[in-house]
């Protein structure tokens, strides 16, 4: 059988949910992991298909990619398989759509620009929530100035019941408060000091909390594309209400998020496939919900004066989606793009940030069939 | 004379041997499952008086056979084998001393009372630090009182090398006390409460400052109720206290599944999920030779008087030095016939506390009554 879609870390939390709302949509998809076991569900869909894939192993990527005969590749799998993935889609001639490579990675990525040009295909890098949501609505934002001074940019979040639940890759994370935070502060990137950057603010929906500045792609991305605009200075800032940031701190500070390999009955284990490992286990609790907003201020010029604007996307648990919490905003939001890009409203070849070539009404209009509303200086526009 | 240190070469037992071999001039036997550990540390004294014997404490014969014409058998190893090496010194007809049993253990070794008085040997429950010098300072003070409702019992660590965070002991034994049901005596009734309540806030003066404490199982709440009925005593509880940032932290862990038993897959194979967490913790473990440690262990009795013992590290961190040294203490004071009588005894109903105290003042554990010094 031939599928509409093959998704790389299929068998993870985002590839998941990406799959349900492909399915939903019409399409066939096949899985590619390595834990079948783990989406047992999706697969009594008759157009769902699985194919036992080592990201490890990249001839193993492009086989699945043939023998899938998916026009779209769709990477959810965790970051560090980014690049692999994409020369697999060289190798095949097919585009595809991933959750980003926050700094170092998304760099290596956009090296194989040229590349993908001459081989007439695009990737498109960085289509989640944030990445992803937030570099459309900075994309619609930026259109309306006539020039861009600052943006900063980021997302906060809450939930009705104070447990801990994994709210994204356990990976991701660790490794966002582990490396130190890069901003673009003038025209240059500057390391910054973690605990000089932060900031507590008044979110809609979410009420006050605080933001530490992380590494994220769009520091990268936006000055690259907003250049022309003058763009100066850039930051991004995540937060995390405070029972789950508590959490995240204590393993910081015990060193979970470590890759350095510890030694215990002569297996090699890294603490923090260890700590993703744990927390995996725990349960989502009953009538659990929770809300993101996916923020973006930008800070500029319209006919001489200055002005300044607010975007914001409210995600909100939707029924029939609990167990994906606010997760939706990402695991749909590339399956939206993916279908974007197969329908061709996503067109061009080379590598892209969403910023660059998604168009915002045709996406938005998307998000608001999956209740993610998006309001521009307060007044919702989808 | 001759005295058999059973895990004599652990972090307690080697200063159990090392306070036995300064103190007396009898023989002494090291003995545990390691033979090179033990031979190791028996050779460091450079004595014809310690030597190193290979023992499996779960073979009947062979430990019997080794206890047999000792005068006390002090068992360092984990408390979970404590009656199984009493019913040994049993047979072998020898005095017992241990560092405690967790209050659940303790209650079992209790019941063997009959048979050590039948032989007239007796057996020391819990003569560490504490258990131990607490229920002695218990003793003290009860003399002094004659009748009371209330005891508190608690103690604090400063360590002044790892302000950020340091484990005091071992990280499993920690969990323990933040999971396992405690047991409180509440207006004469002994209830079993939820792990982590009975917060309170300790001003341990100067030196070790304000911390907040919670109510953890501890042995000493298996003998005080019985041993102070005739007192009065209605109300007694011990708490664990940690810094609020050390607290927070070892919770965190706990609620989110990382003490678990539950076990876990990795790379074929299976591991309990407590015993990784401990291997990425042995960073914040004890650090033996740490100069910079003090430890407090505080009796309360109804706000009257209040017992403190202070100990500072000799070269071994302080709670090493004042959970040794004590046990070492009473297997001399059995030895030489300076506690006398027969059955199985908790500290405070077995040891005279002067005695006891003037030994650890030799060897710098301090006592303090009301913040006096007791001499």
């Amino acid at each position: 059988m031939t599928y509409d879609f093959i998704i790389f870390g299929g068998t993870g939390q985002q590839g998941k949910i990406c799959a349900r709302d492909l399915l939903e949509s019409g399409y066939s998809i096949i899985l590619a992991g390595r834990n079948k076991e783990a989406v047992k569900d999706l697969l009594k869909n008759k157009r769902a298909g699985f194919i036992y894939v080592d990201l490890k192993n990249i001839d193993d990527i492009t086989n699945a990619i043939k023998k899938s005969g998916a026009e779209i590749v769709v990477n959810c799998a965790e970051l560090t398989y980014n690049v692999d993935i994409m020369k697999a889609c060289l190798e095949t001639k097919r585009s595809c759509t991933d959750l980003g490579g926050l700094q170092k990675i998304t760099l290596e990525q956009f090296k194989l620009d040229k590349d993908f040009k001459k081989a007439g295909i695009i990737n498109v890098t960085g289509c989640g929530s944030t990445p992803g949501i937030a570099n459309v609505m900075t994309a619609y934002a930026v259109e309306k100035l006539d020039s861009i001074d600052t943006i900063e940019l980021g997302f906060v979040w809450d939930s009705n019941i104070k447990k801990f639940v994994i709210p994204y890759s356990m990976h991701s994370i660790l490794d966002e408060f582990t490396e130190m935070p890069v901003t673009y502060h003038n025209g240059k990137y500057i390391k910054e000091n973690r605990l000089m950057c932060t900031g507590t603010f008044d979110f809609k929906e979410i009420g006050r909390q605080t933001t530490y500045c992380i590494v994220h792609s769009e520091v990268y991305t936006f000055s690259k594309y907003f250049k022309k605009k003058g763009i100066k200075n850039i930051h991004y800032m995540a937060g995390f209400p405070e029972h789950s940031y508590a959490v995240i701190k204590t393993l910081l500070d015990l060193g979970f998020n470590s890759k350095e390999e510890i030694e215990i009955r002569g297996a090699k284990i890294k603490p923090v496939d260890f700590a993703d490992k744990v927390l995996s286990r725990l349960k989502i609790p009953k009538g659990y919900k929770e809300v993101e907003n996916i923020w973006v201020k930008l800070y500029g010029k319209k006919s001489g004066a200055d002005k300044q604007m607010e975007m914001n996307c409210i995600v909100k648990t939707v029924n029939g989606w609990e167990e994906a919490g606010s997760n939706i905003d990402t695991g749909r939001s590339i399956s939206i793009m993916s279908q974007m890009l197969k329908n061709g409203s996503i067109r061009g070849s080379g590598v892209y940030g969403p910023e660059a070539v998604v168009p915002w009404k045709e996406f938005f209009g998307e998000l608001r069939k999956r209740k993610m509303f998006i309001y521009e200086n307060g007044r919702r526009i989808n | 004379m001759k005295f058999v240190v059973l895990g004599g070469y652990g972090i307690i037992g080697k200063a159990v041997v090392s306070d036995l071999f300064k103190y007396t001039k009898d023989e002494i036997i090291i003995a545990g499952r390691d033979l090179a550990k033990a031979k190791k540390y028996a050779a460091s004294f450079k004595s014809s008086r310690v030597l190193a014997k290979e023992i499996d404490i779960t073979n009947e014969r062979q430990t019997v056979d080794l206890l047999k014409g000792s005068d006390v058998c002090v068992n360092c190893v984990q408390y979970y084998y404590n009656v199984q090496i009493m019913k040994y010194c049993l047979k072998a007809k020898t005095n017992y001393v241990d560092l405690g049993g967790l209050f659940h253990e303790t209650k079992k070794q209790l019941k063997l009372d009959g048979d050590f008085k039948k032989i007239g040997k007796i057996a020391i429950l819990g003569i560490g630090g504490t258990p131990g010098i607490t229920n002695v300072m218990a003793a003290y003070a009860a003399r002094l009182l004659k009748k009371f409702k209330s005891i508190d019992i608690t103690f604090a660590d400063v360590d002044y090398a790892n302000k950020e965070f340091a484990l005091p002991y071992s990280f499993k034994t920690i969990v323990d006390e933040f999971t396992m049901k405690p047991a409180v005596l509440k207006n004469g009734k002994l209830i079993f409460a939820n792990p982590g309540s009975g917060e309170k806030e300790y001003d341990f003066g100067k030196e070790f400052g304000k911390q907040k404490g919670f109510y953890t199982l501890h042995s000493e709440l298996a003998t005080f109720p019985e041993s102070f009925d005739k007192n009065g005593l209605k109300n007694c509880e011990f708490r664990v206290t940690f810094d609020q940032n050390f607290s927070r932290k070892i919770k965190k862990l706990i609620e989110t599944g990382f003490t678990s038993s539950d076990l876990i897959n990795f790379g074929g194979k299976e591991f309990k999920i407590i015993d990784i967490t401990d291997k990425i913790m042995e960073k914040f473990s004890p650090k033996l030779g740490n100069k910079n440690d003090k430890e407090l262990l505080r009796v309360n009795l109804d706000n009257k008087i209040i017992m403190d013992a202070v100990a500072k590290s000799d070269g071994d961190s302080s709670w090493i030095v004042d959970t040794g040294i004590p046990c070492s203490i009473a297997a001399q004071m059995i030895a030489q016939k300076r506690i006398v009588g027969s059955g199985v005894l908790a500290p405070e109903k077995a040891i005279n506390p002067m005695s006891f105290f003037m030994e650890l003042r030799r060897r710098g554990i301090k006592i303090f009554r009301n913040k006096k010094e007791v001499k």
